[in-house]
């Protein structure tokens, strides 16, 4: 069963009194496990999609469905529910909290829900996600006393902490050098494969988008291209 | 909770220019606050010990009536058309008074207003207290200072003059006053006329606590003062006639009787003029029974009853009490509270602190606006990070808790600063005292000097001032947050 499934679904801004049609009836799907490039140009809607799937926005026409949930009709408070279990999130720019250590970032989303695990297994499954990531010495540290890779890092740590079954990378490595981006990229391949967690990331770099298992090419809204090379992944070509 | 409270608090810490606006505004606003109603507390608490010690009591019973009645008369328009009643049934009020366990003293007085002259010279005017001595000392003993001579004697009359008033009185004449002068004293009313007393001078004194209203205040012998106030048994009222007695009236020509009349007093009116008052016309009958009659003392006659309780916890049940009383023996008298007695120098101090907290209340708005501005800056820069935390699965609530906390964190420790500066201003006024130099500031203060302290009423005020300026000026920020959804949130960061 899939994962995410987008069904026609249309997505129109309001600019005033213009219309911009970022997506123009995308049917996809998305299999448990995969490791997914939205790829296309600026503008093609590859962040429209994130936003949908990540239940941070809604479509104008369509369905979205996770897990088999459709996304609309869910109250803010059921959206985020979903957003907090079963998604994760990776954002171009970061946006770790600065005021909180490596330590408390990872540790945020955590302490975000009820149904909190125990101290002992939080802080061993922390220090885990942060010996992954490869930033044990700098557990302490904010932020600010971090270079980009190494805030990349602790996002995708953070992405990982509560065990979702999706995580989403708007542009991971779009303000990383290419060879700290390659890193990056190794590194959610390396906890996709080690988790299990389908990880879906938009990029424009050709470059990058050949480590992806499953390519879905976007132009003007539309899906120009679905291509897997998973073999496990099945379904379509 | 842990984690809001690290995030408020390294908010907090963080931003130094929001966190010193925000702290510099609310720590002088509690200082403000904090020292303003500890002063005015102060002052209150002192202007209702000594007046309740030294010269109301805790309660006064006076006749009924509508008019803003106090010690010193009628303090409202109706001042000068209206007497001060008398309390009826006097003796059964004052035995009930005296009946009551929690009551410590009872003291019963007179009062009236009279222009101080010397024989044709008028020299200023005072403000009488008709007292008993004993009764008087008794209820309030150590409000006065003999300064010269004394109370007059058991059975005779005098007059204490206040210091205050005999100054007043010597810038006139230009010589001192002494014990056994003696002074005219007049007073006048539409309802009884104009009466006047001389009344020689026992000694001076002052208030030992006084403020500008009680230094007007002289302390008379009962019976000058009733006389002055018209209490007396006879009256000028019309007499009711029978029909035999009209009759025989309408026999007389009234040209003829005026006529005569006036040849008859011509000589006295031109000699004494200012005579043709009850006393006058009363000396008229002089001999006859009549007469003895009308200038009679109303020996039962007092204007108030002021008493002094055991505890002023026995306030309610006293003002219950006798409530029950003047219901059940019909009695027209009521009870007021020593504020009501005090009149318009405790009302006025207690009217100016309204004025502070008014003005203590538009400053707290400023604030507020203040406050929420600058909030709005600072939520509108996080917006990201916001928007980050609701992406990752922060409920709305968690956000809003964020806020508030932080406000209210940035609140209660510029609050704190802000009762710890007001608490040091306070120490330092309390160790040098203000001297009242003005009778505006010896409103304010109650009396010639005020050692302000810190009053666990304005903290408790300042700290719920606090809270509500914090809950109040992160209510729109918090809404705005709200409104924006993690998408518009997160767009700030693209």
């Amino acid at each position: 069963m899939a994962i995410v499934e987008l069904e026609n679904v249309h997505k129109i801004y309001y600019l005033g009194k213009a219309e911009v049609h970022a997506l123009r009836g995308v049917t996809f799907d998305i299999e448990r496990g995969d490791f997914v490039s939205i790829v296309g140009p600026s503008g093609s809607g590859k962040s429209t999609i994130l936003n949908l799937i990540g239940c941070i926005d809604q479509p104008t026409s369509g369905t979205v469905r996770i897990n088999g949930t459709a996304t609309a009709g869910l109250s803010d408070r059921e959206l985020t529910n979903m957003r907090h279990k079963t998604l994760g999130f990776i954002f171009q720019s970061f946006n770790l909290i600065p005021v909180l250590n490596v330590y408390e970032n990872i540790e945020f989303p955590l302490l975000l829900g009820r149904d909190r695990p125990g101290k002992k297994e939080m802080r061993e499954w922390i220090e885990y996600l942060i010996e992954a990531v490869g930033l044990a010495d700098h557990m302490h540290h904010r932020s600010n006393e971090l270079s980009g890779g190494q805030r990349q890092r602790v996002a995708i740590a953070r992405a990982l902490a509560t065990k979702p079954e999706i995580v989403l990378a708007d542009e991971p490595t779009a303000n990383l050098d290419s060879k700290t981006g390659h890193s990056i990229l190794e590194l959610m391949k390396k906890m996709n494969a080690e988790l299990n967690t389908t990880f879906i990331f938009s990029t424009h770099d050709m470059n990058i988008m050949s480590v992806a298992d499953h390519v879905i090419r976007l132009l003007d809204g539309l899906v120009v291209e679905d291509s897997r090379t998973k073999a496990a992944a099945g379904g379509r070509p | 909770m842990r984690i809001l409270l690290t995030i408020a608090w390294r908010n907090v810490r963080q931003q130094k220019v929001k966190t010193a606006i925000i702290g510099l505004i609310m720590v002088i606003g509690i200082m403000v606050l904090v020292v303003g109603n500890s002063f005015m507390d102060t002052a209150a608490s002192g202007i209702e010990r000594y007046y309740i010690k030294n010269y109301t009591g805790h309660l006064m019973i006076t006749g009924k009536t509508k008019g803003a009645l106090t010690l010193f008369g009628f303090q409202d328009l109706t001042a000068l058309e209206q007497l001060v009643p008398r309390i009826p049934d006097y003796a059964e009020v004052v035995e009930f008074a005296r009946s009551l366990p929690y009551v410590e003293a009872v003291n019963p007085q007179v009062s009236a207003a009279a222009v101080v002259s010397r024989g044709e010279r008028t020299l200023g005017a005072t403000q009488l207290f008709g007292v008993v001595p004993d009764q008087y000392q008794s209820m309030f003993p150590d409000n006065v200072e003999i300064l010269e001579g004394g109370f007059w004697g058991p059975g005779e009359q005098g007059v204490l003059l206040n210091k205050a008033v005999a100054e007043l009185l010597e810038q006139e004449v230009g010589f001192t006053f002494r014990p056994g002068d003696r002074l005219l004293f007049t007073s006048a009313s539409t309802q009884t006329g104009m009466r006047i007393r001389e009344v020689e001078i026992t000694g001076i004194f002052r208030f030992k606590q006084s403020n500008v209203q009680l230094d007007m205040v002289s302390l008379m012998d009962v019976s000058n003062v009733r006389a002055l106030a018209g209490m007396v048994v006879g009256s000028a009222d019309p007499a009711e006639l029978t029909g035999e007695e009209r009759n025989l009236l309408g026999e007389i020509d009234e040209e003829n009787l005026f006529g005569s009349a006036e040849s008859l007093f011509a000589e006295v009116i031109v000699e004494e003029p200012a005579a043709a008052d009850d006393d006058f016309w009363f000396s008229l009958l002089e001999g006859t029974p009549a007469a003895e009659e009308a200038t009679a003392e109303d020996t039962g006659a007092w204007h108030f009853l002021l008493i002094r309780l055991k505890d002023e916890k026995y306030l309610k049940q006293a003002e219950a009490d006798f409530a029950s009383f003047f219901a059940e023996k019909g009695i027209a008298a009521q009870t007021r509270g020593w504020r009501q007695g005090a009149g318009a120098m405790a009302e006025l101090s207690y009217g100016i602190k309204s004025v502070f907290n008014t003005v203590v209340l538009i400053i707290a708005v400023v604030a507020v606006i203040i406050i929420m501005n600058t909030l709005v800056i600072s939520i509108t820069e996080r917006m990201s990070e916001i928007g980050t935390m609701r992406a990752i699965g922060a409920q709305k609530s968690f956000v809003r808790r964020m806020i508030v906390l932080e406000t209210m964190l940035l609140s209660g420790i510029s609050g704190l600063v802000g009762v710890a500066a007001g608490g040091l201003v306070l120490f330092i006024l309390n160790r040098i005292g203000l001297k009242a130099t003005n009778v505006f500031f010896e409103i304010i203060y109650g009396g010639p000097e005020l050692r302000p302290t810190l009053s666990l009423s304005s903290v408790i005020l300042s700290l719920v001032v606090i809270v509500a300026v914090g809950a109040v000026s992160s209510a729109y920020p918090t809404a705005l947050v709200m409104r924006t959804s993690p998408l518009k949130a997160m767009e700030s960061s693209r």
